[in-house]
């Protein structure tokens, strides 16, 4: 019989809107990047490699700078993240920049973050976690085998503590939707199925 | 809880465009790593591995995988069956002319349509362990019960985008790659498709399981420690109910700090005497593809109980010895151990037995 999961907290970032745990906050902002910023600013972090960070990785870090804040980091907690268009914000700027007859200038530094599952490896850094990861690519938010993979995990004795997210950058376009999943329970904690993830999506 | 099992299998890559041809081309040692000519701010060769089929060079990404998927004859329809695809760029060749048709999920949807899937296909982008970790995701869920047949088909091809970032990265070999050799000086690229049917249904290979895990060190360079690595093989081994290894399938890349990563990490594990090689000085890092193809040859290693020495290794050049094969070996495998390694400081691993 499998342990019961629970859905710890969560984080909501889209449009100008950030939502902790169902408290809002809007910001006014001329760009993603300085939205992102703003976030930073507003919860005093202070980890400079934030700045080299494509806009998917910051917002990613950001989400889980968020969940995490009071909360324990095992070092095998498990990183189940998913968006619609993988690396492709960074990709179109690498692809800029290898456009024969105009100024050829590949940079590794834009190229490094032509992979989905690098704002994970920038989390694990920050938290120091060793666990396993796995980064999916669907054309919506569909929870039913993002929940089928921590269940999966929980049951095999891989993980017992899980950010669940859903990392979406494009064009400006912010989409963020991350939560932690373990099994401890309060009066605030929701099970963790996929109605109450769709549920929390939608808010 | 079931028993896992590799059912059929295909693969096209630049030493074959099936995995007889594959196999053949590697137990005759041949490289199929070749100079092509990039136009980049001046023209410049690199050597690559490209399919050796002039009609297969010519197939999208999607086409392709299509192609090789449709050889292993499976009803997608039925609510029982998944497919799990494994890539890092998928059309990225598409990118210059249309941005949206690049976007991985408008390949799921291709494949969805195309093969009239009961459920979505599941798209891994997990850096060069996309393969070694949609692999064992197939394992977990044909282990769970959750799916009955699960087809994994990993793919990658070369492209100016790929090829012009490794270059920026100064991690470019001159010459074929030489994996774990002293001179070594970088990856040569490679591209493939590999397809397999995983299913509990017996068969002559078992899949025992597998796990990933970070370094949490740095996005672009392995661990010195190699501690990601050794986590991802302690785990899979647990996973896999700790059975003896007879053999090792390394990542191997040939850049000087992923080589020497491993070395540290196998030896920590005290798995430093297993004959071991990197089959990337055949036809090259097939980044996505890598971890699928070649546990492919995994399987056909153990069927045939012939390893292929590891190409272009020469002289050790890593600061922990290893047992490396420098010609082909004759070994009765049982057990072997696949691994990988990527940026974001993923690394996998998976174990695979004679039924």
């Amino acid at each position: 019989m499998t342990q019961t999961l629970y859905i710890q907290n969560y984080v909501r970032i889209k449009n100008s809107r950030l939502n902790i745990n169902g408290s809002l906050k809007a910001f006014e902002i001329a760009s993603a990047k300085a939205f992102a910023e703003q976030i930073y600013r507003s919860e005093s972090l202070a980890y400079p490699k934030f700045f080299k960070m494509d806009l998917l990785s910051k917002f990613g870090f950001l989400a889980a700078e968020l969940l995490l804040k009071n909360s324990e980091k095992p070092s095998d907690t498990s990183l189940v993240f998913a968006n619609k268009s993988s690396s492709l914000d960074t990709d179109i700027k690498h692809q800029q920049s290898i456009e024969a007859g105009k100024n050829f200038l590949p940079s590794p530094a834009t190229f490094v973050y032509t992979l989905p599952n690098i704002v994970m490896g920038e989390i694990c850094i920050r938290h120091q976690f060793k666990g396993e990861n796995i980064f999916i690519v669907q054309p919506q938010f569909s929870p039913k085998i993002l929940t089928e993979t921590i269940n999966l995990q929980l049951s095999l004795g891989k993980a017992t503590n899980f950010i669940l997210a859903w990392v979406e950058v494009l064009h400006e376009e912010i989409d963020i939707f991350a939560c932690l999943i373990n099994a401890k329970q309060n009066e605030e904690t929701k099970t963790f199925t996929t109605e109450n993830l769709t549920h929390l999506y939608n808010t | 809880m079931p028993k896992v099992f590799l059912q059929k299998y295909h693969a096209a890559c630049a030493s074959g465009t099936s995995i007889e041809e594959v196999c053949e081309s590697l137990a005759q040692n041949i490289s199929s790593l070749k100079p092509r000519t990039f136009q980049f701010e001046e023209a410049k060769d690199f050597f690559v591995g490209s399919f050796p089929d002039e009609k297969l060079r010519q197939l999208s990404f999607n086409e392709l995988c299509l192609k090789y998927i449709r050889k292993l004859n499976i009803d997608f329809s039925k609510a029982d069956t998944l497919l799990i695809l494994s890539t890092t760029k998928g059309e990225i060749l598409s990118l210059e002319r249309d941005t949206e048709a690049a976007s991985l999920h408008k390949s799921v949807l291709f494949f969805e349509k195309e093969l009239h899937c009961a459920n979505q296909p599941l798209l891994i982008s997990n850096a060069c362990i996309s393969g070694v970790l949609a692999l064992v995701q197939a394992h977990d869920f044909v282990k769970a019960g959750l799916y009955k047949s699960i087809v994994v088909c990993a793919a990658d091809l070369i492209s100016p985008f790929v090829v012009s970032g490794f270059n920026a990265f100064q991690a470019i070999s001159p010459q074929a790659c030489t994996p774990y050799d002293k001179n070594r000086n970088g990856v040569s690229l490679g591209e493939a498709v590999a397809v397999a049917l995983v299913s509990s249904e017996e068969s002559e290979i078992e899949l025992l399981g597998g796990a990933t895990a970070n370094d949490a060190n740095h996005i672009s360079g392995p661990s010195r420690t190699g501690e990601g690595l050794m986590l991802a093989i302690k785990n899979a081994l647990k996973q896999s109910g700790e059975p003896k290894i007879d053999f090792v399938s390394a990542h191997g890349t040939a850049t000087v700090f992923n080589d020497e990563m491993e070395s540290i990490a196998f030896t920590t594990l005290g798995l430093q005497h297993l004959p071991l090689h990197s089959l990337k000085g055949y036809f090259g890092h097939t980044l996505g593809a890598a971890g699928l193809l070649e546990s492919l040859v995994c399987a056909e290693i153990i069927k045939q109980g012939v390893a292929y020495k590891s190409l272009g290794f020469e002289e050790a050049g890593t600061s922990m010895p290893l047992n490396i094969l420098r010609e082909n070996k004759n070994l009765e495998i049982k057990t072997v151990l696949k691994t990988a390694s990527g940026f974001g400081g993923c690394n996998g691993a998976v174990v695979l037995k004679k039924a």
